[in-house]
């Protein structure tokens, strides 16, 4: 999965509202085998849909929506819904809109994130913050994150379990600054299976619009609801 | 709902691999990348180029998919799990916890519930015949 997703976002106001781009999505696979993904993005973050009109492997168009993602073929026709952990809100583009991309939505407000910072580091690749579960009884649950910050710009984050044990690693490289908003056009993940196979995806954002005006039929994208819930049955 | 699966999704990045650790490994990350998708550029560059799909490009330039499987499903399509793990491993690893995971985001599919579900057994079983053993070992040794 492309995205990243977190607890925490502070949800403060901001002018910008969308963003564009063009996607290119590789995976490594743990079985050895890939999987190429193209086409553009569109978030608006008033309408909180994430729509990508996609041209490789096929054609087709997915929305995300609330809880819920579309997938439609390349004449619009509804071929399947299913719930999904990919939340707009929690979003890489939500997060760069809302200028908390630097702190990964970490940085909630008081009693709304349930990570809190744990130490500060100055190191000779950049700052190192720890964040550490904020309540004692998450510590069961949760693990470490591990920040990379170069500059005011996330470059670097491990995750790891309750155990210390890493669980993935994500780099944001080559940031550009769109209008104002900073986004990295490179975003790496490495995550492990369950036997340690390690699987590899590297996102990649050319051609970055920040609040376009013309286009919004796809980021408003209406999916009928008769339909939806017939898929559903 | 969304709080929920929110929680799970951090849960899923949060909770124990028990594999993870001995295959951490230092990534040079902008030379190792650049070779892992040295093929997938290629294509990437070709489909940029003339605009096709997957089908069309088997068609078109099969030569550029030698020694290369590409999946047919677009990254995003919820055919899988978080992680590309199976449901039986969420199940027989997260016990209920992976059952409900499983449930909600797999909307409800009966078929993968159930896996998760069998998962679970198998889990719950195993770790109560490890306490049985270790419960037997420790009369043995008390009884002595």
């Amino acid at each position: 999965m492309p995205l990243l997703f977190l607890i925490g976002y502070g949800g403060s106001a901001q002018k910008f509202y969308r963003f564009k781009a063009e996607v290119s999505i590789k995976d490594k696979l743990s079985d050895g085998t890939y999987r190429l993904t193209m086409g553009k993005v569109y978030y608006d973050k008033i309408y909180k849909k994430v729509v990508y009109q996609l041209k490789f492997p096929k054609k087709e168009t997915i929305v995300v929506q609330d809880t819920t993602m579309y997938t439609l073929d390349a004449n619009d026709k509804l071929l399947n819904s299913s719930r999904t952990v990919l939340i707009p809100e929690f979003t890489v583009f939500h997060l760069a809109l809302t200028n908390q991309l630097s702190n990964y939505g970490l940085k909630g407000g008081e009693g709304q994130s349930i990570y809190k910072i744990g130490k500060v580091e100055k190191t000779d690749k950049g700052v190192l913050t720890t964040w550490v579960p904020a309540e004692e009884h998450l510590k069961k649950l949760f693990g470490d994150i591990k920040m990379l910050k170069k500059g005011k710009r996330l470059d670097a984050m491990i995750f790891y379990d309750a155990k210390g044990k890493t669980v993935s690693r994500q780099f944001f490289k080559k940031y550009v600054n769109v209008k104002g908003v900073e986004f990295p056009q490179e975003v790496t993940m490495m995550s492990y299976d369950f036997e340690g196979k390690r699987n590899i995806q590297l996102t990649t954002y050319k051609n970055i619009e920040i609040d376009q005006n013309d286009e919004d039929n796809i980021y408003r994208y209406r999916i009928s609801i008769t339909k939806s819930s017939e898929l559903r049955k | 709902m969304k709080k929920l699966i929110t929680l799970l999704t951090f849960i899923c990045f949060s909770f124990s691999l028990a594999f993870a650790e001995k295959y951490e490994e230092t990534y040079d990350y902008d030379v190792t990348v650049e070779q892992d998708f040295a093929q997938l550029n290629k294509i990437e560059a070709y489909v940029n180029n003339n605009d096709v799909t997957l089908e069309e490009l088997k068609l078109a330039n099969g030569q550029l998919l030698k020694n290369i499987e590409i999946n047919p499903i677009a990254t995003f399509s919820m055919d899988e799990l978080p992680l590309g793990v199976p449901p039986f491993w969420w199940g027989c690893v997260f016990s209920l916890l992976g059952v409900l995971l499983v449930f909600f985001i797999s909307d409800n599919d009966s078929e993968a519930v159930k896996k998760a579900f069998l998962g679970c057994l198998v889990g719950g079983g195993a770790s109560f015949l490890i306490y049985l053993l270790v419960a037997v070992i420790g009369l043995g040794a008390a009884s002595v």
